[in-house]
């Protein structure tokens, strides 16, 4: 079945490293027949655009105007869409550049940071930077399902999309009474007891990141950095987490201290933009309202 | 006419020749994305540089992330410790394998008309499969953190990876060694061998002993003339000089120019390879070569093979017998200060992170030296080579396989180096 | 036709809205641009419901909560309310957005009077600020 597959690969903005993942995965490598199937990946010497693709792997966010007809241009041709990776997804980190106005910059630009379902129909997103074996199982699953049925199951994302904390193995002494003793920097995490990080007072995204990562960072001892984006459920990243995090932090002294002793602690994040959105802030509520705020249109 | 996507670069930059009555008049590499992150990067909390920079780039981003990683640690006035070394220096030496195994068999090799991508893509198997044992994942290791890792492997982790590895030595050095005979019936292979390239700088990181440092050692700067000069990273900085064309590129330091910085420059100013396997096929090089310094740039292949298999010999012995990971993880000690800089000589070449922070630990200013900020002015000059000559398959070809050998990152060029204030 | 500024103010029941309906019955006047609704607590109030108020075209976003803090009907709202949107203006601020269109005060349901006159100060201050978006909005609609 996977004799004469035309596969591809196209790389957007962004370090699109996760690519060849796809071909190191042993069980989706053979259902897309390996490397002898790959007929364009410009990046990797296949450089002539072929007539048609059976699968494309996009990844990385979209930049350039000439992306945008780059990409409309291959969806045209190919059968199976695969939006792949956080970045052509939700942004990811180039995503952070979503503020800046590049059209002013130069030629061809777009005047913030697109992402491939903003531009075209995927049939498949898989998230994560980069996305793990488990998700890339679940992805030969998918594909194997879409080549051989002439009717495919519509859009399809990949991955678990629970919260992260729901099964993380770092538990709060006592889940219904959660707190953050106060904030603490990334690099201010000294002495970690094994405890959950919210508890800790580290400002770890898991409660509104989808869990499709497995807890990577996680078990070794780093916070969730939001890599695999929203769960289920979740609105906006960032905004959902300040909720959440203004629930449980310094809990037992409200009621107890004014109003300045909370807002000189949570002065101590400097950089809340950098925290909550270091993968999803072209998909941020803000952004939208910011760039609304410039004028930029939706279109 | 214009070359775009380039092979092996990709649709982010293109090659544009122009012509006079069929001959090449001029040929250059132009960028045509930007990622403007390094703007977004002023502004933002310290601590987060680390997991943001590597976005810069895809063959090297671990050391993005350890160069960044240092920086912040010589910001805060942290050690590192000795297992946290260890372990950079294991997942450095993972990607430099993968980065001259993906840089050969992928972008020049297949130019050149030889085809062992497959047998690449089994040893990037083995590679990414050892970086995922290590830290998780084969993108951002999150384990790498300012005064030390968050994580160690265990013994049995361990023993997995020492495994893989024993494997994976086996593997390059076969390959490595097939590929060179290979080579030496090529004929476009010797044909570019033999085309005249003037002589240029070279700068790597040098270790005690002479051989390749990563992230241990000092910057050593070896000029045309033959002489090498140890530079502090604060001394090179002040005598670099700078030339904007869209994008900022080093014209020289300290009078030397231009420079070049990666797997060819390092084979250049290294006395030898410690290590059995490597040295022997050092030597079998410098038979082809003729000597050193080479400055043929298409000599970059060899330069990776050799160091690709001195790579892998070093993770296997690393973890053979890994008493260095007994000690202390982290070092939380710290005297903050406003300054650090982060120094390391990855795959594709130099690195230099210099950080500027306020008494808040937000990064107020930044600079970012990358590889291809050194290789673009001798990839320029190099490319300059072909004015005059017939524009045809042949010409392009070279000017495409050129282009490969110092694979030029477009995303790199776009960051503007240029900054010094003192806050 | 000139802009005129139009605002959202979300106030607790128990007290901000209590005084904002001693206003009327008191016949005290306050600016018409901007809209009020009662809540039961602000602190169910996520940021998203005030960033999609902006979204919605309002200039403007006012919180008006229960004072002394520590008598808030539920215990606690106040503290949690105050935190979350001290965090969002922080964030406001670093996308370009003037935190001083989020704005919260703390009542007793006798403060009319003091209601009146930050709403009316507050939408001043918006009016300086001018509209959220670069297009404007017309008559206030």
């Amino acid at each position: 079945m996977s004799e004469g597959l035309s596969i591809g690969f196209l790389e957007l903005t962004g370090c699109s490293t996760c690519l060849e993942n796809v071909l190191l995965h042993e069980k989706l490598s053979g259902i897309l027949g390996g490397l002898g199937s790959v007929k364009y990946w410009p990046s990797h010497g296949y450089t002539v655009e072929p007539d048609s693709l059976d699968v494309l792997f996009v990844s990385g966010a979209v930049r350039t105007r000439a992306q945008v007809e780059k990409l409309k241009k291959l969806r045209g041709k190919t059968r199976i869409l695969v939006a792949y990776g956080t970045c052509s997804i939700y942004g990811g980190l180039i995503g952070l550049t979503a503020l800046i106005n590049a059209s002013s910059r130069g030629e061809g630009f777009l005047e913030t940071i697109k992402t491939v379902p903003d531009i075209v129909e995927p049939d498949i997103l898989v998230t994560g930077c980069p996305p793990t074996r488990d998700q890339l199982d679940e992805l030969a699953g998918v594909i194997n399902d879409y080549l051989e049925n002439e009717k495919p199951r519509g859009k399809v994302f990949i991955g678990n999309r629970n919260s992260l904390c729901r099964d993380c193995p770092r538990k709060p002494r006592d889940p219904s009474r959660l707190e953050m003793p106060g904030i603490k920097r990334d690099h201010e995490l000294v002495g970690d007891d094994g405890r959950c990080f919210l508890e800790q007072g580290i400002l770890c995204l898991g409660p509104v990141t989808s869990s499709g990562c497995g807890h990577l960072c996680i078990l070794r001892g780093r916070p969730c950095m939001g890599c695999n984006g929203p769960a289920r459920g979740v609105v906006d990243q960032g905004l959902n987490y300040i909720s959440s995090i203004g629930s449980i932090l310094l809990k037992s002294m409200e009621r107890i201290r004014m109003f300045d002793y909370f807002a000189a602690e949570i002065d101590r994040l400097v950089d809340p933009m950098g925290y909550l959105y270091r993968y999803t802030l072209p998909k941020s509520l803000l952004t939208k309202l910011a760039l609304k705020k410039r004028g930029v249109s939706e279109k | 006419m214009i070359i775009s996507p380039v092979p092996g670069i990709g649709e982010d930059a293109r090659l544009v020749f122009d012509e006079e009555e069929g001959r090449i008049k001029n040929v250059r590499l132009e960028a045509v994305n930007k990622l403007f992150i390094e703007e977004v990067l002023r502004g933002r909390a310290l601590e987060l540089l680390p997991s943001i920079t590597p976005i810069f780039c895809s063959s090297d981003s671990w050391s993005y992330t350890v160069a960044s990683v240092m920086a912040v640690e010589d910001v805060l006035g942290r050690k590192p410790t000795i297992p946290a070394l260890g372990l950079r220096r294991l997942g450095l030496l993972l990607e430099i394998i993968e980065n001259h195994v993906r840089n050969n068999a992928f972008k020049t090799l297949p130019l050149l008309g030889v085809d062992v991508r497959g047998e690449a893509l089994r040893i990037l198997g083995y590679t990414s499969r050892v970086k995922e044992l290590l830290t998780g994942r084969i993108l951002n290791p999150v384990i790498y953190v300012p005064g030390g890792a968050s994580w160690k492997p265990d013994n049995s982790i361990l023993r997995e990876m020492a495994g893989l590895a024993r494997i994976l030595s086996e593997k390059i050095d076969d390959h490595g060694r097939r590929l060179i005979g290979n080579l030496r019936n090529n004929e476009l292979y010797n044909k570019m061998l033999n085309l005249e390239f003037s002589q240029a700088g070279y700068v790597a990181v040098i270790g005690g002993n002479g051989e390749p440092g990563i992230i241990n050692g000092e910057i050593a700067l070896l000029k045309p003339s033959g002489g090498i000069e140890k530079l502090g990273v604060n001394e090179l900085l002040d005598k670099v000089n700078i030339s904007s064309m869209g994008f900022s590129y080093w014209v020289e330091i300290n009078g030397v120019g231009p420079v070049r910085s990666g797997p060819l420059a390092r084979l250049n100013i290294v006395h030898g390879y410690p290590s059995e396997k490597a040295s022997s096929i050092y030597e079998e090089v410098l038979l082809i070569t003729g000597g050193k310094p080479v400055h043929n740039p298409f000599y970059t292949v060899l330069a990776r093979i050799v160091e690709s298999i001195y790579a892998a010999e070093l993770v296997y012995e690393s973890l053979s017998d890994t008493d260095w990971l007994s000690g202390v993880l982290m070092n939380t000690k710290e005297s903050p200060g406003k300054i650090g800089y982060g120094v390391v000589d990855g795959g594709r070449g130099l690195i230099i992170h210099r950080y500027l922070a306020d008494e808040k630990l937000v990064v107020r200013d930044l600079s970012l030296y990358t590889p291809s900020h050194f290789n673009y002015a001798v990839l320029r000059r190099d490319l300059s080579l072909l004015k005059g000559r017939v524009l045809g398959d042949e010409t392009v070809r070279i000017a495409e396989a050129l282009s490969t050998l110092y694979d030029p990152c477009v995303s790199e060029l776009t960051i503007n180096p240029v900054v010094k204030g003192e806050g | 036709m000139t802009w005129e500024p139009w605002l959202i103010g979300f106030l607790e029941k128990w007290t901000a809205g209590l005084a904002a309906e001693s206003a009327g019955v008191n016949r005290v006047r306050y600016s018409p641009n901007i809209v009020l609704i009662n809540i039961p607590c602000p602190s169910r109030l996520s940021p998203v419901h005030i960033v999609k108020a902006f979204l919605a075209g309002a200039d403007g976003v006012y919180i008006g909560g229960s004072m002394p803090p520590a008598d808030c009907h539920y215990k606690v709202g106040n503290y949690k309310t105050f935190k979350r949107m001290y965090l969002l203006k922080k964030l406001m601020a670093q996308f370009g957005i003037e935190p001083e269109r989020l704005r919260m005060d703390w009542y007793v349901s006798p403060m009319y009077r003091a209601l009146a006159k930050n709403l009316d100060e507050f939408v001043e201050t918006i009016k300086k600020l001018g509209p959220i978006t670069s297009r404007g909005r017309v008559d206030g609609l």
